[in-house]
């Protein structure tokens, strides 16, 4: 019997593991494929207040200072660059666009300021000469996210965390004390569990027939070979679909949104012809000198969304001891410190942070439990 | 910018020409794409330069290749070359390079024969400058008459082998020896093999006394265990593999080969269906009587889809091309099945002496002991055999993990190097069933250029999706 | 060399003659040089491997952009640096 079995190891569930464990309960990780191979271990890595939702920049920022400090808690290396970040304007509309977002980022917390285009191009040396305004944040940077699951492998291992991968869950029951989580072969038990699974929390709550609908997005991104210098910050667009950044090793990744096909029901997702050109013209147009890299390869994976957008974290109502934690936008950059806060209610502590209780999406919820988002202490 | 036709082709080698060429026969709007700039592919390749263009050296390859060529360029089919095709999507929906910008071409039917490229077997140096597969060099005899270096060692195994050595001797050139992994005895049971096809065995038995009668050192049951130089290759180190013995070869070139494997990117991009076949390049991409995979309405054939050889890869076309035209509706069954019916006779006939010589190209199952710690694994990202065993105490289980652990397959050439052989170091290591035996193809297939993708384009044309919630 | 070397090439900034219908790999190696670029991760040397456009070995500097030599014809005025995509990294 566990005290806590956490289902999906993504960067949710596997920081929410880490830090039970370490919180002194005897935890089992359980990962239908290998740790941190979906999203957590596909996405762009960038730790970016300015993609984030302004609800979140207040949780985006504590997590920044984590993922900074990384080799402190996790004690292993996710490649994490901290680097000035900039948004660029090329029409008047972005302008207009770009200081409406910095304004309602920078309200909630994010040292975010607008600035004229020769600083921006002081800031950004690489830029295109013809951008119009950029906004600036000194708080920026990002990760390697395909470190993610050995770095926490590692980390879950010095924990005493049972790692098992290749092992999807099929079902959750109540049991005794605590409940039963069913597997192919056989079942296991603990008192207490959480619900981590990306976009697969929509089939995983149906378990506990709680029909709560999850939109999976398929994002997709594109990497060059590594190149030459060609930029040094981690540059975004006013509308927000473009996240461009060089790696220390010299690739430079292409993303910000644009959308594969695909289905969450099939596993099936691809890059689509129109999207790998559009962005890829959105990369060079803020960095020309890519226009000389080669591509040598483009993905997708899944990210998950709720109806408003906004995270769900936090106790399962009607079953006492079942937590779910996932829909986190710009989900990479804040999941240590949601983690971080969704593990200390199960431990019982009062968390730092509010959470995101799922009440407010399910169709009886009560009128308290939907004032989101929540304010920031 | 987007075209479309009935059926497209991938590939113009033996495999796609006349497959371009059955299905056009039958009534369909064909489009032929290849990255080369000319039909062929790689063993009916186009002489390129002036003076392999006037080579009167008689040249059964060359002759069907111009053969080929004569009939394609008489033909209604719409050919692309130099253009590159970068990802292929349920439809069909192809996406194609070239100097002239990105394009998609679509099509109800879609033929994949995309050929195959060769395997390396790791050594230490292998990464040399002035190491060369054979590939490059048969590559380079063709399309030019030409082989570069004065010191030259060849080496590998398979038939591939022997054809290089005696091609050199032809072009003048006196290799310094000849290293074959194949024992006599191996080479004998081939020979069993290609008695089914009599104009085979011919041509070997007389490239092997061309190579005898020249007094070229052969070493049989011997392979390259090291190559030495820094900026140029200085020399190379050769084992017996039953004695341990070694004696090092002055060289300045080395051709070194190991068989072929299907270039089958594309094939595993639209999920066709794959079974594991060492004698076939590692997987063949399963197909029925009609080459048809288990994709609807896509075709394979040639050595993409496992390795049988020029003259079988052309007839599997041939049956590619008019399976589409009978899907497609231009042929009847009773005219398409007397439209195949000479065309699988022979190709029953030729396989035989696929079987033969594919068990000569099998790559070794021990690689792994073989392979020192320092030799690099992944050459695009100077991953050693070392970090492969590193990443692999560290809990790496399957192909992909050891990818994120080490970025071996990250790189250019996206695994097509060192895929094969890292698995067969993972399964050495960690035998028993795995998720992933194979790195996850993904579009682009091979690198594309940037320029050539995004080409002239005004910053109001993106289409920028509306902006994500604030 | 019963070739004719009718077209120009640049290297690094030196002339290099060669043939119509030659690659940029074969040029250069039949002007014996063999070696190409470093590799980004390891600054090995490295010259041209396959020589048919799979293992990126040879993609170097033509004109500007990152191309495969082996698989890039030559033509008059072609401007070529031995240097990879990586290889004027600080
Ligand atoms: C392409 C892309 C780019 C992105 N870029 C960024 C970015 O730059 N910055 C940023 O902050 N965020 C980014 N994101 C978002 C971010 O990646 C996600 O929000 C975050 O990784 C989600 O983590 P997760 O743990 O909730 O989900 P996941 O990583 O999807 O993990 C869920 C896990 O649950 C497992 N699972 C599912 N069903 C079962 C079952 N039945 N039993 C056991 N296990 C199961 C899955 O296998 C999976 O490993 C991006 C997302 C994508 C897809
Ligand atoms: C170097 C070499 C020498 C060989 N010599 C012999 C021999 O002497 N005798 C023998 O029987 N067999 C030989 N083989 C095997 C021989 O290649 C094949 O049996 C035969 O060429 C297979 O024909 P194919 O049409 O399947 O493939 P190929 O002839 O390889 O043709 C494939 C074509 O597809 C094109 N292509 C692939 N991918 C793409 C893409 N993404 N975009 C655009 N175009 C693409 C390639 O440019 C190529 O032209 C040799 C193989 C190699 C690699
Ligand atoms: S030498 Fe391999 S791609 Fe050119």
């Amino acid at each position: 019997m566990y005290d806590l079995a956490v289902v999906g190891g993504g960067i949710h569930g596997a920081s929410v593991a880490l830090f039970a464990a370490r919180g002194g309960m005897n935890v089992v990780l359980l990962e239908a494929g290998a740790l941190a191979r979906q999203a957590s271990g596909t996405n762009a890595g960038t730790l970016t207040m300015q993609m984030t939702r302004a609800a979140l920049i207040p949780y985006a920022l504590k997590a920044h200072e984590m993922w900074v400090n990384a080799p402190h808690w996790l004690g292993h290396d996710v490649g994490v660059v901290a680097c000035d970040g900039l948004s660029l304007a090329f029409t008047e509309a972005e302008e207009q666009l770009l200081s409406e977002r910095a304004k309602a980022r920078s309200a909630a917390g994010a040292p975010i300021n607008l600035v004229t285009k020769a600083e921006a191009t002081r800031i950004e040396p690489g830029v295109n000469p013809s951008i119009r305004m950029a906004s600036h944040c000194a708080i920026d940077g990002y990760a390697n996210a395909y470190l993610t699951g050995l770095a926490y492998r590692r980390a879950l291992r010095d924990a005493g965390v049972t790692i098992r991968e290749y092992t999807p869950v099929t079902g959750l029951a109540a049991s005794g004390k605590g409940y039963e989580i069913r597997l192919a072969q056989k079942a296991i038990a603990a008192s207490q569990v959480v619900l981590t699974g990306g976009v697969w929390l929509e089939p995983m709550l149906k378990w506990l027939d709680i029909q709560l609908p999850i939109k999976t997005l398929v994002n997709q991104l594109s990497v060059t070979e590594r190149t030459g210098p060609v930029m040094r910050t981690v540059l975004g667009i006013a509308s927000g679909l473009l996240s461009l950044k060089q790696f220390p090793h010299g690739t430079v990744v292409i993303g910000g949104g644009w959308q594969g096909e695909g289905r969450r029901e099939t596993n099936y997702h691809r890059t689509t012809h129109d999207s790998t050109v559009g962005n890829a013209r959105l990369a060079v147009h803020a960095i020309p000198a890519l226009r000389n890299t080669r591509l040598v390869r483009s993905w997708t994976g899944f990210e998950a969304e709720t109806a408003d957008a906004l995270p769900i974290v936090g106790p399962v109502p009607g079953h006492p001891g079942v937590w779910v934690s996932g829909s986190v936008h710009s989900g990479y950059t804040s999941a240590p410190y949601i983690a971080h806060c969704l593990t200390q209610a199960i431990l019982g502590h009062h968390p730092e942070m509010p959470l995101f209780p799922m009440d407010r999406l399910l169709a009886n919820s009560t009128p308290e439990a939907a004032h989101f988002p929540p304010k920031s202490q | 910018m987007t075209e479309s036709f009935d059926l497209l082709v991938i590939g113009a080698g033996p495999a796609g020409g006349e497959a371009a060429l059955s299905a056009a026969s039958a009534g369909l709007n064909v489009a032929l794409i290849d990255e080369g700039p000319a039909a062929g592919g790689q063993v009916w390749r186009a002489p390129r330069t002036a003076k392999a263009k006037r080579s009167r050296a008689q040249d059964p390859d060359r002759e069907r290749g111009d053969d080929l060529r004569a009939r394609l360029a008489a033909s209604s089919i719409k050919i692309f070359y130099a253009t590159q095709v970068w990802d292929a999507r349920p439809g069909f929906r192809v996406s194609c390079v070239s100097d002239a910008g990105a394009k998609e071409l679509n099509a109800p039917c879609l033929v994949l024969a995309t050929g195959a490229i060769e395997r390396v077997l790791p050594f230490e140096g292998w990464t040399t400058p002035g190491v060369f597969g054979l590939a490059a060099a048969t590559a380079v005899m063709k399309a030019e008459k030409a082989l570069f270096g004065q010191d030259i060692v060849i080496a590998g195994q398979g038939p591939l082998l022997i054809a290089v050595a005696a091609k050199a001797c032809e072009l003048g050139l006196r290799p310094r020896a000849i290293i074959d992994r194949a024992s006599r005895s191996d080479w004998l049971r081939a020979a069993v093999g290609f008695a089914g096809v009599p104009s085979m065995l011919i041509t070997g038995a007389r490239w092997m006394s061309q190579l005898a009668l020249a007094g070229i050192p052969y070493h049989r049951g011997s392979e390259v265990i090291r190559a030495n130089g820094d900026n140029a290759l200085q020399s190379i180190v050769m084992s017996n593999l039953d004695s341990g013995a070694t004696e090092e070869i002055e060289a300045d070139t080395l051709y070194v080969g190991n068989g072929l494997t299907p270039a089958d990117e594309l094939h595993r991009l639209l999920g066709a269906a794959q079974t594991a076949d060492g004698l076939r390049g590692g997987y063949r991409t399963i197909r029925d009587d009609r080459c048809r995979s288990s994709v609807p309405n896509l075709y394979v054939a040639g050595d993409g889809a496992g390795v049988y050889g020029a003259l079988p890869s052309a007839i599997q076309g041939q049956i590619a091309g008019l399976s589409a035209a009978r899907d497609h509706g231009a042929l009847t069954e009773a005219q398409f099945s007397a439209r195949v019916k000479e065309p699988r006779r022979k190709l029953r006939r030729l396989e035989k002496f696929g079987d033969a010589s594919c068990r000569l190209m099998q790559f070794p199952q021990d690689v792994t002991t073989h392979v020192s710690a320092e030799t690099i694994i992944c050459r695009c990202e100077d991953v050693t055999h070392a970090d492969i065993h590193a990443a692999i105490d560290d809990g790496a289980q399957d192909l992909n993990q050891l990818k994120h652990f080490t970025r071996l397959g990250m790189g250019p050439c996206q695994g097509r190097m060192c895929g094969l052989t890292a698995a067969a170091i993972l399964n050495h290591r960690n035998p028993g069933p795995k998720t992933d035996t194979r790195l996850t193809p993904r579009a682009p297939v091979r690198p594309i250029e940037m320029n050539q993708l995004i080409g002239d384009f005004d910053y109001d044309d993106i289409p920028v999706p509306k902006p994500a919630p604030l | 060399m019963s070739e004719r070397l009718e077209i120009r090439l640049t290297v690094n900034g030196a002339p290099l003659a060669c043939a119509v219908g030659q690659t940029v790999a074969s040029a250069l190696l039949a002007n014996s040089s063999y070696l190409l670029r470093l590799s980004p991760n390891g600054q090995t040397p490295r010259g041209a491997f396959c020589m048919m456009g799979a293992c990126q070995e040879c993609a170097i500097q033509i004109d500007g952009g990152i191309r495969r030599a082996c698989q890039t014809e030559v033509r008059d005025g072609m401007r070529v640096e031995l240097r990879g995509a990586a290889d004027d990294r600080g």
